[in-house]
């Protein structure tokens, strides 16, 4: 193995764990919530672009800041891959330089690959609006695209330059958030208001401007051999980078899969201490173990409340469609969500804490079915309520079939996966 | 007049078991008697943590029984289980809850009375100058601390058995001396303890009987001053033992 393509294998590596995981997500629940979501959201999307509103609502001053703020978001996605390891940090300590040179290298062309797609994506989703707004040319719109990646690519730069301990360009250096601010809100909301205001006869030297700007940037920031000799890597930084990285990623997996070896953290909360001493009155203390991992676990409580908000504004959105499919969507949520809760008792069984508790398996699967009941319930009568704007009927069939729906998965489906 | 076997104390009889498609100890028969305290000896592979694991149920075993007290772990696991307190040899916690959480959490799993157990449980913190650490989570905790947090979750609960997988790991020498004298403690109350360490020669100041295992089978069981005798070494060079059994194996040094 040598370190000229030691970036080629990890991201070899990385592809088969990522197939390996979308065979999963893809025979799984996340087609399902896949299809919910893209469902709602052409639906949503065509019932806007041809409401007749919308065109009163695009002449309108805030407009623009909508448009801006979709921009913004899509110049946050997507990040410097490097595959950085722990370990490189003693077994490739004294290679810096070649690092730096080539796998650096490998590393932001291939993150810029994957930022540039999701610029585009982002530039696609919004072009029936630019173009209905009759604001953006083919010219503008292109220039916008243009930008867009450009300027990604000068975000991945700003990144890579935070590996260096002695990094040539890092501006504001010791104000991480003015920076921040700086280079990923204020400049960019700038360039495309700009390039929206910007009257069409100054379109191409506008693009002819930053163009030299961008290759002058390259310039500045390009490492040459001589270089990468007097640059250093902050180990620390990169690894730690590079790991937020793979969590994010493996984070989404988990969203709609088991995912192995998944580090847990966890946050005190003390605001929620009133609401497990509550619940868990009155409780064998193995119930209160599992509330209390639930509320202080600081990936599933905020996934379980995403996916409770995504679940209500797809109800709430879901207007114009028959009965049964509201009952059949709220069923479905319901189901997403208590999937997600399952690996809460697994993970509390793997502790050998708990396997050591004097506490027979029984006590411990119906103290967790007790605490996936009260969820149901939960949810029974937050997508109940929600439904009732579409009318007395969707209120009454979510409700019984939510019932009917919580009785399967509490009899049937949980004992299945817990015993 | 019939003869009464003291079935008290842990009895290990004919144990075979170990991993899946790998047995690692071979017909072991032991016991640790009340108020005995045995450590169990050999080089890594022996079968020192592959024999703990079985008493504390996590592996079950191919053939034999384990008892403690008159109860069978086969038979009876939670009875068992109520019976033992166990220190791994790496700490393990939850990373959810606070010091003061997880010692709460055990003795209501032990169905301990809080209220009683409570000062014990605190003088054992003020023993390992934790006492002002029971809102810390784990994630604040070094890995010495993590390790007293195991220790005064077990030495609290008074059980019957203590098990113990090289009690010294990762411990300041204050928390060490600490620890001897706990184990000592827990020995003069009638309390078995079990445990595993490669520090003999500190293990013969309060060790009663090793147990030396090597390659799954029981070699050698006695007092540190018969170990010592057996295979001509001094009380304060036991540490040499494993030098010994390395350099010559240990049938030939036998």
């Amino acid at each position: 193995m040598t370190l000229n393509n030691l970036f080629m294998q990890r991201f070899a590596r990385a592809q088969r764990t990522n197939m390996k995981y979308l065979r999963l997500l893809f025979n799984d629940h996340f087609v399902v919530f896949l299809l919910i979501a893209f469902g709602v959201g052409v639906l949503g999307y065509r019932q806007l672009i041809t409401s007749p509103i919308l065109n009163s609502i695009l002449q309108s001053n805030c407009w623009w800041l909508v448009e801006v703020l979709w921009m913004l978001l899509g110049l946050q996605v997507g990040t410097i891959v490097t595959y950085l390891k722990p370990a490189d940090r003693l077994y490739l300590m004294g290679s810096d330089q070649i690092i730096i040179k080539k796998y650096f290298n490998h590393s932001m062309i291939l993150s810029t690959i994957y930022g540039a797609l999701w610029q585009l994506a982002f530039v696609v989703v919004l072009t029936p609006i630019l173009v209905q707004s009759h604001r953006f040319t083919l010219t503008r719109m292109m220039l916008l695209l243009l930008f867009m990646v450009s300027y990604k690519w000068l975000l991945l730069l700003a990144t890579r330059a935070t590996f260096f301990v002695n990094p040539r360009l890092v501006w504001l250096e010791s104000h991480v958030i003015a920076r921040r601010l700086l280079l990923n809100f204020l400049v960019p909301a700038m360039m495309t208001t700009l390039i929206r205001q910007l009257p069409s006869d100054f379109i191409w030297m506008f693009g002819s401007v930053w163009m030299i700007l961008i290759v002058l940037l390259g310039r500045v920031t390009y490492i040459s051999e001589s270089r990468s000799n007097s640059l250093a890597i902050d180990w620390p930084v990169a690894v730690s980078q590079a790991i937020d990285h793979e969590q994010r990623v493996l984070h989404f997996y988990a969203t709609f899969a088991e995912v192995p070896n998944q580090p847990r953290t966890s946050k005190r909360r003390h605001y929620l201490d009133v609401i497990i001493k509550w619940l868990a009155k009155r409780q064998p203390v193995i119930y209160r173990l599992y509330l209390t991992r639930f509320m202080r676990d600081t990936e599933l409580l905020p996934l379980i409340m995403r996916l409770i908000t995504v679940a209500i504004i797809i109800l709430y959105a879901l207007n114009d469609v028959p009965t049964w499919l509201i009952a059949g969507i709220a069923s479905l949520m319901m189901y997403l969500v208590i999937f997600q809760l399952v690996p809460l008792y697994t993970t509390t069984q793997q502790n050998i804490w708990t396997r050591l508790l004097p506490i027979d398996n029984k006590s411990n699967q119906k103290a967790f079915s007790h605490l996936i009941k009260q969820m149901m319930m939960i949810l029974i009568v937050l997508f109940t309520c929600v439904s009732a704007i579409h009318g007395w009927m969707a209120l009454i069939a979510v409700g019984i079939t939510m019932c009917v729906v919580s009785l399967f998965l509490n009899r049937v489906y949980i004992p299945q996966k817990i015993k | 007049m019939p003869v009464i076997i003291d079935d008290m104390g842990l009895n290990i009889e004919n144990l075979s078991g170990g991993y899946a498609g790998n047995t690692v100890l071979k017909n072991i028969s032991l016991a640790v008697a009340d108020g005995e305290i045995v450590a169990l000896i050999g080089l890594n592979g022996a079968g020192k943590s592959t024999t703990i694991n079985h008493v504390i149920g996590e592996l079950r075993p191919k053939q034999g029984t384990i008892t403690l007290n008159d109860i069978q772990l086969a038979n009876e696991p939670t009875a068992f289980k109520s019976q033992i307190a166990y220190i791994p040899e790496q700490p393990i916690l939850y990373e959810e809850l606070t010091l003061g959480e997880h010692l709460h959490l055990m003795l209501a799993a032990h169905e301990m009375d809080d209220s009683t157990s409570w000062d014990h449980a605190l003088a054992l913190l003020k023993v390992f100058r934790l006492e002002d650490k029971l809102h810390w989570l784990p994630i604040h905790f070094s890995k010495g601390m993590r390790q007293k947090v195991m220790l005064v979750s077990a030495f609290m609960l008074d059980a019957p058995l203590l098990i113990v997988d090289e009690p010294f790991l990762g411990l300041d020498t204050l928390a060490q001396k600490a620890v001897t004298n706990l184990l000592r403690q827990q020995a003069k109350a009638g309390r078995s303890v079990l445990m595993t360490t490669h520090l003999l020669a500190s293990a013969t100041q309060f060790v009663d009987k090793f147990i030396v295992l090597h390659d799954g089978h029981v070699y050698f069981e006695g007092s540190p001053k018969a170990l010592a005798q057996k295979y001509g070494l001094p009380m304060t060079q036991l540490d040499d033992f494993f030098d010994l059994i390395q350099g010559a194996g240990i049938d030939d040094v036998k």
